[in-house]
């Protein structure tokens, strides 16, 4: 009987052990998404890419509409707030470029292209794209590619936070507004043609 | 019946100095070949040295931690002290010009740390205090904490800056949250205690690199507000006055100007290594009250030195970097931080934290020697055996004590930065050491050097930034090599 003691211990805590490792699912369609406790996750980011490209695209398309698919130069998103984009950015540009390409007025360029051009032109800050000596360079290196861009769309993210201490019962409390705001400009006048922007506030708890 | 005993007491010596033998490689010793090869600004050797390490740690192939550049997801940061190793990590990639993954090591490395922060949980960290510290999780200097991302805003710069800002004001956010901590402060609910952080400058490398990036950006009012502020903490600083007063009375440059900043990292950051210290009374005050939180009496009789952890700063004085272009001295860099002051700061201000654990530590050995001794004495008529036994057994648990030696090591002595205005066009950097930058100026832009130099008396690595390097020369076409003819 001992013996049979002196077995399952071990047993036991080796299931107990294999129960805390690693694991993994597929999560089902509509399935609630992970909110970070930390800082923004993909739910916060999709939001906001549907939010603001969908108005980008509603407010610009009526004007595209009319006269023919236009090729958007995407620049990219700068970050204005407390957190990096940096591995979130990939999947952002895809749901972008995605939203804007099936909208039906826009082609969208190769990013790769437009990277390129930038670095080419020395074009880092989009505020640069404003005056017309950089923009003429940057559509000069895409046109002798013969991709020159009509339109230009780049966006920024901004945070605002707000803290609370908490209390006997509660816990510190950081609350922290996200925004993606969306332009897009005229690429050979730099005449803003939309801006938009889409929020999302969360809170968390330390 | 002494001859008796002399075996079992040899048996029992050498029992004891086996567990001192036993004692495994304090940490400074295990990060050593690595740091030595960083220093001595031998970067292949270095990253093969931490890739070793990395391996070890955690539990991977190396061939796993090489070809991935310690990026696969197998790879886990919160593992022992993985994290601090893919720091060291980061540093050779940067001086292997991979940004790319230098951030993503860092971007871990900052993770790790902020899950490993504590604020003020000292009942926690006292009870605790019965291993010893280097088999604790290693939670990172507080200065760590802050460099972290400081250095990820200067590699991100190199990058185009995208994020720069965001890990600015990281820097900030993380900076007052450690400031802001009440670690230590009131320990037994009476008020009574010590709060090391209360001790600490503020470091104004974040502030400087947000103003930088914000008169970048042409946000004038912004900028000046940000530089004000690394005034306050970093003093007088040339290249930070320079840029308040020109904030508020000049303009960001001269017509068809542009401006190169020139960030070296230059020498060898602190190194820990061990030292010893008497017990202190503040130390012992702390102790005394930390062991009504955990139910022990602390003695005060018979405490011996304590290793504690020393900072080691070879290049403490690393002398300014001269800067010139077509001969002519352009300028020079002024320090914006002294990491290894820093650091000394900071571990002057835990010092009697430190000790108090040790006091805390070395009483409940205290404890468990007195307990062997009273069985010895139980089972044994010579009151001698058990006498002995409680001496070696105190002996073995605290010869074997190590002072908590693990840091940030290939950390640069300083952060120099130096800000010249120069004309639109290519220019040709002279860094000294046979360094050059070439450097692609834009009116109105600015474009960034981050020079890597661990060895003072070596070139290092320079960097410059994509949108400002030059584009490599098209590689001449060489007409294809005859084939041999075959045998």
């Amino acid at each position: 009987m001992k013996k049979i003691h002196v077995l399952f211990v071990p047993l036991a805590l080796a299931a107990v052990v294999a129960a805390c490792g690693s694991t993994g699912r597929v999560k089902a369609e509509g399935e609630d998404q992970l909110v970070g406790d930390k800082r923004a996750g993909n739910l916060t980011y999709d939001e906001l890419v549907q939010q603001s490209t969908t108005k980008l695209v509603q407010q610009a398309s009526m004007q595209a509409r009319a006269q023919g698919p236009y090729k958007v130069a995407f620049f990219g998103i700068e970050t204005k707030g407390a957190e990096e984009l940096r591995d979130q950015l990939p999947a952002i540009y895809e749901q972008i470029e995605e939203i804007l390409v099936n909208s039906g007025p826009f082609v969208v360029l190769s990013r790769k292209a437009v990277d390129r051009a930038r670095q080419e032109v020395g074009l880092r800050d989009f505020s640069d794209l404003f005056i017309a000596k950089n923009r003429d360079a940057f559509t000069g290196v895409m046109g002798r590619d013969s991709e020159s861009p009509d339109v230009l769309v780049y966006g920024t993210t901004t945070t605002q936070t707000t803290e609370s201490e908490g209390g006997w019962f509660s816990r510190d409390t950081k609350e922290r507004r996200y925004s993606l705001s969306l332009e897009m400009i005229d690429a050979h006048t730099g005449t803003i043609l939309s801006k938009v922007s889409g929020k999302q506030e969360i809170e968390y708890k330390k | 019946m002494a001859m008796k005993l002399l075996p079992r007491r040899r048996c029992v010596a050498a029992a004891a100095l086996s567990v001192v033998a036993a004692a495994c490689q304090a940490p400074d010793q295990r990060i050593a070949p690595f740091a030595d090869a960083w220093g001595a600004a031998d970067f292949g050797r270095a990253e093969e040295e931490i890739d070793e390490l990395i391996a070890e740690e955690a539990g991977v192939e190396p061939a796993l931690v090489t070809e991935s550049h310690s990026l696969d997801e197998a790879i886990d940061p919160a593992r022992g002290d993985t994290f601090l190793f893919l720091l060291e990590k980061s540093m050779t990639r940067l001086a292997s010009n991979d940004t790319d993954a230098a951030i993503d090591l860092m971007r871990r490395g900052r993770d790790v740390l902020a899950t490993r922060y504590v604020d003020s949980d000292v009942k926690g960290w006292l009870l605790s205090a019965v291993k010893d510290d280097t088999t604790l999780e290693y939670r990172g200097a507080d200065y760590e904490h802050v460099l972290t991302p400081a250095l990820l805003a200067l590699v991100d710069l190199l990058e185009g800056g995208q994020d720069a800002y965001a890990y600015a004001l990281q820097v900030g956010e993380v900076q007052e949250t450690i400031l802001g901590s009440t670690f230590g402060e009131d320990v037994d609910g009476e008020g009574n205690g010590y709060n090391p952080r209360k001790q600490y400058q503020r470091l104004a490398i974040g502030a400087y690199v947000e103003g930088l990036v914000r008169e970048r950006e042409g946000y004038s009012s912004e900028a000046f507000k940000a530089y004000e502020r690394a005034r306050e903490w970093g003093g007088a600083v040339p290249v930070v006055v320079e840029a308040c007063e020109r904030t508020t009375n000049g303009v960001y440059a001269a017509p068809q100007h542009g401006v190169v900043h020139v960030i070296r990292l230059a020498g060898r950051g602190p190194r820990l290594v061990q030292g010893r210290s008497p017990m202190t009374d503040a130390a012992l005050f702390l102790a005394n009250i930390g062991s009504l939180l955990i139910g022990e009496n602390i003695g005060t009789l018979g405490q011996m030195q304590i290793p504690v952890p020393v900072v080691s700063s070879p290049d403490m004085n690393a002398p300014e970097l001269e800067i010139r272009a077509d001969g002519q001295v352009v300028g020079a860099t002024s320090t914006l931080l002294d990491v290894g002051a820093v650091a000394a700061q900071q571990i002057e201000a835990n010092m009697p934290w430190i000790l108090a654990r040790a006091a805390i530590r070395r009483t409940v050995k205290a404890v468990g020697a007195k307990a062997v001794q009273d069985a010895a004495d139980r089972s044994n008529n010579d009151q001698g055996v058990g006498l002995l036994l409680g001496v070696l057994t105190n002996l073995a648990l605290t010869a074997g004590e190590k002072a908590d030696t693990r840091n940030w090591t290939s950390l640069p002595a300083r952060f120099q930065v130096a800000r010249l205005e120069m004309p639109e066009g290519a220019h040709d950097l002279d860094l000294g050491s046979g360094m050059h930058a070439s450097v692609r100026v834009a009116a109105g832009k600015d474009s960034y050097v981050v020079v890597v130099q661990p060895d003072l008396s070596k070139a290092g690595v320079v960097l410059v930034d994509v949108y400002s390097s030059q584009p490599a020369p098209a590689a001449p076409e060489t007409p294809a090599a005859p084939e041999a003819p075959r045998p």
